[in-house]
């Protein structure tokens, strides 16, 4: 027994020294192969099954708003790229290149912005809170800023918008409260935060952004006077495009959804005042709604340009035109007449302003009607209102604005989503009553001439508000058949003839203007380590592997202890 | 340097999986190389081992198929009839390992390893190393796939002990009395994984602690059995040769 004892450690430590611990590389992947082989084709329906059946991975998916992005007279504008794979970091990250830099909007400044975007920061994703009625004034004005100053230039970062929804503000407050090895105090709280930190990976697969159609439209129609010949006429207009941050997020309320459902009821009370029997008014009216008034009134500048050139058919809709009128935004307090010089007594603008200012004092005597006069600034290629496109080619015209200066922030807000009701009916009241004075001629001037049924319906003009208000109508998105531009038309068609929509294509060689498309993506969230967890897991695999070993090594030892204590036991 | 932080990424990536691979599939390279495996060349044992796992599992999962049809059962329910006939197919695990030891002819120590280190590879390659090629390497990160990579070490453990249990049932020489005690076992691990996932929503514990537990029951299961074995081997006077871990 002895003999055999000893024979059993003397072929324990033969095996030892036979075997060796790790098999040669070329060993590990012949069997690797060779198992491969065997099982894959078989075995690979039943393990495709398994893996396909549904195993959550925690990615959190979400749509975001590219900002703005064109190319004006050459010149480009907003953000240029929509590249972003990038890991995310706090508003107050100081390595912002090749990363993401998740805000809040509360924490958009200009100077940050600024600070980001010089930095060459890789993205910025800024989440919009869900309700914007909860933002105060001087937040929105703030935020209209922070607006201008990120449009004013173009760059290569990539700016998102998005929701706040529950799982990214988790993912929000998790990358600001986040630990990372810039702030840990000893080295041992480094390893921890390694293993325990949760970093995130935004990624979007979304092509580059490419050159997309652009297109400007405009809608014009006529109310016709009875009589034979020429008659006189007038002009309304309004732009009826939006504009956001982002052309997913423009609601434009005010500017210029006012204006527009303004037109559309003054232009069913006129209709009805034409269509009574008496008096028909002598003067034609031109309605006219143009697509581009955020950009620089493009639209109604190349339709006014295509009709006054004198051989074209469509230019005898301008000869006999007295006045233009441009609406924009009337659905706040304050009703402004701006002119680009003061009109002079007998000239059509002065008639038209005495007409509004009596059905002002008429119908709302607390409502004041200011004439607001500011010379156009040829040196500046931006127009400051819609009527200086007019005036340029010497027609007359103005533009009826609460506004008070074309710089106010709220004509360019992406949180231009609520308007005072009563001032919309009211404001619309006196330019309908005013309108309808001019074109009558009356001896009377204390009659009202709209009344009775001919009165404005302020269910009618809320209503118009709130569809426009939540239809797409970013110019740049616009189609012919977009649901903006087939309701506009449809009503202009209910109350007044000769509907004409038209399309102004940009150039295809050196347009004016360029649109691009990817306004809108899907974003994937995805959980990260550091890289150097798995590092510190590889040192722990390592150790395991090893206490592995030498157990399996030890076993042989701990078995015949255990087998030579039991035969003492037994004998 | 962009071409560098892409090709380091990617990496990064395929890092995280060999950490995974490396953990789940050295102990068995470990165990092979260390043990009586490598002497007596057997390979070929351990696949055709590994076949006849892969026969076994069809079997089940065409049982399972043909008698008891899946239904939608809501999450944190337990559907007990299907887990009872879930855990009841499972018995043919031990067919199966009961096959490839009597079909080996050889010394008892030999026959254990082959069986438990070849079904276990087998279950390996095939219910875990497509996961963790597909999982692992993804951006997303998740700590279910050393979790996968633990479990084939255990299910290492775990296979051979129940070979070393059915090689004692069919030594004729082993005592009337500890039968019993062996069955049970027997019994007990080869429903292992079904009592756990029935324990674990029943208790709400975190697939951690399912873990900590399966690591419990092998090697609770594993002391016994390695009692018996060396009972086994006194009463054989057989113990001539090195014997390994369970």
């Amino acid at each position: 027994q002895h003999y055999f004892i000893q024979s059993n450690l003397s072929s324990i430590t033969d095996s030892e020294s036979s075997s060796y611990f790790l098999p040669t590389k070329r060993g590990m992947l012949e069997t690797l192969s060779d198992f491969s082989r065997f099982l894959g084709s078989f075995w690979g329906v039943f393990t495709i099954l398994a893996v396909c059946a549904p195993a959550a991975l925690a990615v959190h998916e979400f749509t975001a708003y590219r900002m703005n992005q064109y190319t004006h007279g050459g010149i480009d504008y907003g953000c240029k790229s929509n590249m972003i794979n990038y890991e995310a970091r706090p508003a107050d990250a100081n390595i912002v290149t090749r990363r993401v830099v998740l805000l809040s909007m509360g924490e958009v400044s200009v100077d940050r912005m600024r600070e980001l975007i010089s930095n060459k920061a890789g993205s910025v994703l800024i989440a919009l809170p869900n309700n914007s009625t909860t933002l105060t004034q001087e937040e929105v004005d703030q935020w209209s800023e922070v607006e201008q100053a990120l449009m004013e230039q173009s760059t290569d970062t990539s700016v998102y918008f998005t929701y706040q929804d529950p799982e990214l503000m988790d993912i929000y407050n998790e990358v600001r409260t986040g630990l990372n090895s810039d702030h840990a105090a000893t080295a041992a709280a480094a390893l921890g935060n390694v293993f325990q930190s949760n970093g995130y990976q935004i990624v979007t697969y979304g092509a580059a952004p490419l050159p997309a159609k652009s297109s400007f439209y405009t809608i014009q129609s006529k109310l016709m006077s009875q009589s034979r010949e020429a008659s006189p006429s007038i002009a309304i207009v309004a732009h009826f495009d939006s504009y956001g941050i982002s052309p997913h997020l423009a609601t434009s309320s005010n500017s210029n959804g006012s204006g527009v459902s303004a037109l559309l009821e003054i232009a069913r009370l006129l209709s009805k005042l034409y269509n009574k029997s008496g008096n028909v008014p002598k003067y034609d009216i031109i309605f006219l709604l143009a697509g581009g008034g955020k950009l620089n009134y493009l639209a109604s500048k190349t339709w006014l340009e295509k009709r006054l050139q004198s051989d074209s058919p469509e230019s005898a809709i301008l000869n006999e035109v007295e006045f233009v009128l441009c609406l924009d935004s009337i659905g706040k307090d304050g009703l402004h007449f701006h002119v680009s010089k003061q009109p002079k007594e007998g000239t059509a603008g002065f008639k038209l302003l005495s007409a509004f200012e009596e059905a002002a004092a008429l119908l709302y005597p607390e409502i004041p009607i200011q004439t607001v006069p500011k010379k156009v600034n040829l040196g500046n290629p931006l127009f400051a209102w819609h009527h200086e496109i007019f005036t340029v080619k010497r027609l007359s015209a103005a533009t009826m604005s609460n506004y008070a200066t074309h710089t106010s922030p709220g004509r360019l807000s992406t949180f231009d989503t609520a308007i005072q009701r009563d001032k919309l009916f009211a404001h619309t009241h006196i330019i309908a009553e005013g309108l309808a004075r001019y074109v009558s001629e009356l001896s009377d001037s204390s009659a009202i001439i709209l009344n009775d049924n001919m009165l404005p319906n302020k269910d009618i003009l809320s209503r118009t508000v709130d569809f426009l208000s939540s239809t797409q109508r970013a110019a740049t998105l616009l189609q012919r058949d977009s649901p903006v531009l087939l309701s506009l038309e449809q009503v202009l068609s209910k109350y007044t003839s000769e509907v004409i929509v038209s399309e102004l294509k940009a150039a295809k060689r050196d347009p004016e203007f360029q649109f691009y498309d990817q306004t809108e993506t899907k974003l994937f969230a995805y959980n990260v380590k550091p890289a150097v967890f798995d590092l510190f897991l590889a040192i722990a695999v390592i150790a395991y592997l090893a206490t592995f070993y030498l157990t399996v090594k030890s076993v042989p030892r701990a078995l015949t202890a255990l087998y030579q204590a039991k035969k003492l036991k037994s004998s | 340097t962009l071409l560098y932080t892409i090709k380091f990424e990617l990496a990064m990536t395929l890092f995280h999986f060999g950490n995974c691979l490396a953990l789940a599939y050295f102990p068995y390279l470990i165990v092979y190389k260390n043990s009586i495996l490598s002497e007596y060349s057997s390979f070929w044992p351990c696949v055709k081992a590994g076949g006849i796992y892969i026969l076994t599992q069809l079997c089940k999962m065409v049982i399972l198929a043909t008698f008891f049809p899946t239904y939608e059962v809501p999450l944190g329910k337990i559907d007990l009839h299907g887990e009872l006939m879930k855990g009841a197919v499972e018995l043919f695990d031990l067919i199966g390992l009961f096959l490839i030891i009597s079909q080996q002819i050889g010394r008892g120590d030999l026959k254990i390893l082959v069986a438990g280190v070849g079904w276990s590879m087998a279950e390996l390659l095939s219910m875990r190393l497509l996961p963790l090629w597909v999982g692992a390497r993804g951006i997303e990160f998740s700590w279910k796939y050393i979790q996968l990579s633990l479990e084939a070490n255990i299910s290492l453990a775990h296979h051979i002990v129940m070979a070393m249990l059915i090689w004692l049932y069919t030594r004729n020489n082993v005592e009337k009395s500890v039968l019993p005690l062996i069955v049970s076992l027997l019994l007990l691990s080869s429903s292992k994984q079904t009592l756990l996932e029935l324990v674990g929503t029943l208790f709400h514990i975190s697939s951690l602690g399912i873990l900590g537990l399966s690591v419990l029951l092998t090697v609770l299961v594993s002391l016994i059995a390695t009692h018996l074995y060396v009972s086994l081997c006194i009463q054989d006077n057989s113990w001539g040769n090195p014997k390994y871990k369970m």
